[in-house]
């Protein structure tokens, strides 16, 4: 098999779907941090901050998330997705 | 001469009390009215060819249509051909009218990625939509390379490099080697689950 490279025009289509990919890497994590919960970008090293309450960090992270025009991914104690927000 | 696109999800504007933060609940209507458009565009002799674009949600063809599609002068249905009773019966119409049937699949290299752009854009339809036409577009591409021998059939590769989507034609030997390999992509809805659980 090869592959053939298409190079794509700068279509209306293709820069709204490159600026989801934009704003797509922005997503918020809300996952558990040392015993608490913690809001996180996707990709950061760091997390943004921590809340004791796991709702505290939703609501936190969903602020955040209408701010940016991305989601909020919620994991559970085991990592795994939980519940996926859209604001 | 410009093409003809038929943009399934164009057509839920037009069903009547559309609302676009339940958009999915309008995708049966609006596939009906993209349906009848398209039976009225195959009575239209000047065009000769039909494109039926393959591929689960945000997989990059409608941004493939756009750029690549526009100007061919050909019929492209923009759907996601995620159920094979469906393609069988836009091929049998086609084929009524005489013309040539092309399929379009537009397959990603990365779903998780496509997820991001999914749940960035299309923030109103289900994650199990997200989930469903990825695993079942494969099935009908499958189902038509092994049963509609004489429909052609282009594979491209979506992948996303530095925030920007690519695409890529992939070229097979003969059409044994990209049964086979559409044979290795065929993904369960289970599969696709556990490939969506992003990490932060």
């Amino acid at each position: 098999m090869k592959k053939r490279r298409i190079s794509l025009k700068n279509t209306p289509k293709v820069r709204e779907y490159n600026q989801a990919l934009r704003i797509g890497s922005k997503i918020q994590h809300v996952v558990q941090h040392n015993g608490a919960w913690a809001v996180k970008r996707s990709g950061a090293s760091r997390v943004t901050k921590v809340y004791d309450k796991q709702n505290t960090a939703i609501n936190k992270a969903i602020k955040i998330a209408k701010n940016c025009g991305t989601s909020v991914i919620v994991h559970g104690r085991d990592g795994r997705i939980r519940d996926i927000r859209r604001p | 001469m410009k093409s003809l696109i038929i943009e399934v999800d164009a057509y839920k504007l037009e069903v009547p009390g559309y609302d676009p933060k339940k958009s999915w609940k309008y995708h049966k209507q609006s596939a009906k009215l993209a349906d009848v458009v398209f039976k009225q565009a195959l009575k239209n002799a000047q065009y000769k060819k039909v494109v039926l674009m393959c591929g689960g949600s945000a997989s990059g063809k409608s941004e493939f249509v756009s750029s690549n599609l526009i100007d061919k002068g050909v019929i492209v249905y923009d759907g996601t051909l995620s159920s094979i009773e469906g393609a069988k019966v836009k091929i049998r119409n086609s084929k009524r009218k005489r013309k040539n049937v092309e399929i379009n699949a537009i397959i990603p290299d990365n779903i998780t990625k496509v997820f991001r752009a999914f749940l960035a854009r299309d923030r109103t339809i289900p994650i199990d939509v997200f989930i469903e036409t990825h695993s079942l577009c494969r099935s009908t591409l499958l189902w038509i390379l092994e049963h509609q021998m004489d429909i052609d059939v282009k594979i491209y590769e979506s992948s996303v490099k530095k925030d920007k989507l690519r695409v890529d034609e992939l070229i097979f030997g003969d059409r044994n080697d990209m049964t086979k390999y559409v044979k290795l992509i065929q993904i369960s809805k289970q599969e696709i689950r556990k490939l969506i659980q992003l990490q932060p």
